[in-house]
């Protein structure tokens, strides 16, 4: 539903012609690395869509094919999983150019600046910025024409294939040609056929939530930010949940924030039951003995019946309320929306008759008021 | 465009793309308990040629189903609206057709609606078009395209959006739309006009043309605007402000400051919700509104004190 990343392969082998990386695992062979690029000085390097790459380490250049299986597998250690290598291409630093372009609401969005490489931010005062439009490519920032028409053919491709972000950082020119050495590309995945790049650490919880979001037309997202965090977030719409969280940080309190989440778009009580459910194992795992707070909130819904997704809470609930006590869990709610009376009646009573109350609002009571009760319940 | 003050002053009628009962229901409750003669709601466009039962007050209606746009409908006096409830995936190519034609606006519901099928639909006409992602957009008593102000006829009259008055409510999030319409009510005020520009990067009716639909309504004096980190549509807003096109009241909540908290900032629930940049962060679009006179809250219980402290005008 957003602007997500795709892998260097990916979008090398989409935008340029005749490329020829290889995309490489821990499971990769010397040999398969020689038979693609016999007799070739070669680079290799992670490539899932981190940033700053190469000072963090993730390139490695002028290697042999015998080197790279280790490399490899020490930054598989680290977590990664998705390698790429290329031939390295021998040049100077200053012919390393930068070049990058953005869907904007006007049109594109071309930075260019004649100073690239790894440290463009430092010079980022020389990147000279242009829109373009289609019909008029009346632009002087990018004098060279071996650019432009490099730009125009990319620009075919990217909108033919929902790319909406690409950075060429470095990317030299050479003569008629252009060679990007380093690309960086965002597809927006409500159009895009392209696979998203696998997001490093990613929970198993996280995981489960992602799966059960793509079978839903309803929105469930969750993000785990400190497992062993006292405050937990149960939240619905896309905007109340960031005004919430932010509340909590506000507060002080970010260093509690055990995840940011949020359902909406009128899910089902299935959906909200499993939904809950993955967040309370989660919850259970942790090891923080002191007290912990789940926060139930959202805003005033216009079309999601707050007693229906009650009902899936509640049944998650009602399934661990031993363990959650025990875990000494006290449940804080705020919503207000259809059926918003008979759905706070509902899970007010299981919440009383479980131990588990904290507080209990409807719209009625501002949005942030659970968050103040949830500091002096943790403090 | 067609102006807030030209929807009041007309009668309006809704075409409705694919079927979604108790929205369609909650549309009828509005325009009976506005007092209104009839229902606004002209035809569903359903893909099969009939008639479908709703409630009209106690009485019971039928709306006229149709295969595509029936042409009855194009030569009215009335002002036509849309509401498009199909997916993501339909909503450019069912738009299209609509664009050519004399309807004067619409609502597009679906989320994930391509960036470039928005532009698309940017590009190619002026009409006053809320979404995609949108929950709609409300004039009190005279207007209710789409499920924004509620479902149930509870909430319509409990949220007053029946009855008319001079503040006008904005926001990226469908929810955070109802919420702010909720604490304008709660503190005793009430709705020139409210709409959920859906929290897309590319909303067809911008911040800025929302701004200037509210500068140029005689019954608004103050807007209440939810925005979010992400996007540079707030940068736009400014700009206005500079050159003396807006001159209202504004109360601005942008949330998202959250992000800081990490080492580079997570998408949230909304497409548009990422600060890939400094400049798109939450703080930096609240220091650059407040700048140029906006007043704008610190934190969420502070938005709530300024709108209950607006005096009544």
């Amino acid at each position: 539903m957003a602007r997500v990343k795709i892998s260097e392969y990916q979008a090398k082998s989409l935008l340029l012609s005749n490329y020829h990386g290889l995309c490489a695992t821990t499971s990769t062979t010397v040999m398969q690395i020689e038979s693609h690029f016999p007799n070739q000085n070669l680079v290799v390097k992670v490539d899932q869509g981190i940033k700053k790459r190469g000072k963090l380490g993730l390139v490695k250049v002028n290697v042999t094919p015998t080197e790279i299986p280790d490399i490899i597998q020490s930054w598989s250690n680290l977590g990664w999983s998705s390698f790429l290598v290329e031939p390295v291409v021998e040049h100077s630093s200053d012919s390393e150019h930068y070049l990058a372009l953005e869907r904007v609401r006007s049109g594109w969005q071309v930075s260019y600046s004649k100073r690239g490489g790894i440290e463009v931010e430092s010079s980022w005062g020389s990147i000279k910025q242009t829109f373009l439009r289609f019909e008029g490519l009346t632009w002087t920032e990018v004098p060279s024409p071996t650019i432009k028409n490099f730009i125009i053919l990319l620009l075919t491709i990217m909108e033919n294939n929902h790319l909406v972000f690409l950075e060429m950082n470095p990317i030299l020119i050479r003569g008629e040609t252009v060679i990007p050495l380093d690309m960086a590309a965002e597809v927006d995945d409500t159009g895009s056929t392209l696979t998203p790049v696998e997001e490093s650490h990613t929970s198993p919880s996280e995981s489960q939530i992602h799966i059960l979001d793509t079978a839903t037309p309803a929105s469930l997202k969750f993000k785990l930010i400190n497992p062993n965090g006292r405050i937990w977030m149960l939240l619905s719409g896309g905007g109340a949940s960031l005004v919430l969280t932010d509340e909590v940080a506000d507060q002080e309190m970010g260093n509690e924030l055990a995840n940011y989440g949020e359902y909406s778009g009128a899910p089902k009580s299935d959906d909200v039951y499993s939904y809950t459910k993955i967040i309370l194992n989660q919850l259970l795992k942790s090891s923080q003995t002191k007290h912990k707070a789940l926060v139930v909130a959202g805003g005033v819904a216009n079309f999601t019946d707050v007693a229906q997704t009650f009902k899936g809470l509640i049944q998650a609930f009602d399934e661990q309320k031993l363990l959650l006590l025990k875990a000494g869990v006290k449940v804080f709610v705020r919503r207000g929306g259809p059926n918003e009376s008979r759905g706070l009646a509902i899970m007010k009573k299981f919440l009383t008759d479980s131990k588990l109350l904290g507080s209990v609002h409807s719209h009625n009571d501002p949005l942030t008021l659970v968050i103040n009760e949830v500091k002096e319940y943790l403090t | 465009m067609i102006t807030i003050e030209q929807i009041r002053t007309k009668d309006n009628k809704i075409i409705v793309l694919g079927n979604h009962e108790s929205l369609i229901q909650s549309i009828l409750d509005f325009d009976y308990l506005s007092k209104k003669k009839e229902g606004s709601i002209v035809g569903i466009i359903t893909g099969r040629a009939g008639f479908a039962k709703f409630f009209f007050g106690r009485g019971e209606i039928l709306i006229p189903t149709f295969v595509g746009v029936d042409q009855s409908f194009l030569s009215q006096t009335y002002n036509l609206w849309f509401l498009n409830l199909l997916s993501g995936r339909r909503t450019l190519s069912s738009t299209q057709e609509l664009l050519a034609t004399n309807f004067v606006g619409g609502a597009l519901f679906a989320e994930n609606v391509p960036e470039l099928h928005s532009l698309k639909i940017i590009d190619s006409n002026d009409k006053l078009i809320v979404g995609p992602a949108s929950v709609g957009l409300l004039v009190p008593g005279v207007l209710k395209l789409g499920p924004i102000g509620g479902i149930t006829p509870e909430q319509i009259l409990e949220g007053k959006i029946t009855h008319k008055g001079s503040i006008a409510v904005m926001s990226a999030s469908g929810g955070m739309t109802n919420e702010l319409m909720s604490i304008a009510t709660l503190a005793g005020h009430q709705l020139s006009f409210a709409l959920s520009f859906g929290g897309d990067r590319f909303p067809i009716l911008s911040p800025r043309d929302a701004f200037l639909l509210a500068e140029s309504d005689p019954d608004t004096k103050t807007v209440l605007y939810y925005g979010e980190l992400g996007g540079e549509d707030e940068y736009e807003l400014l700009q206005l402000k500079e050159e003396g096109k807006f001159t209202k009241n504004v109360i601005a909540h942008i949330a998202g400051t959250v992000a800081s908290l990490f080492a580079e900032s997570p998408q949230f629930g909304h497409a548009k919700a990422k600060a890939d940049k400094e400049k798109v962060t939450a703080l930096a679009k609240r220091s650059a509104l407040r700048r140029v006179g906006f007043s704008v809250s610190n934190s969420f219980s502070e938005f709530i004190e300024l709108v209950t402290n607006i005096r009544s005008l």
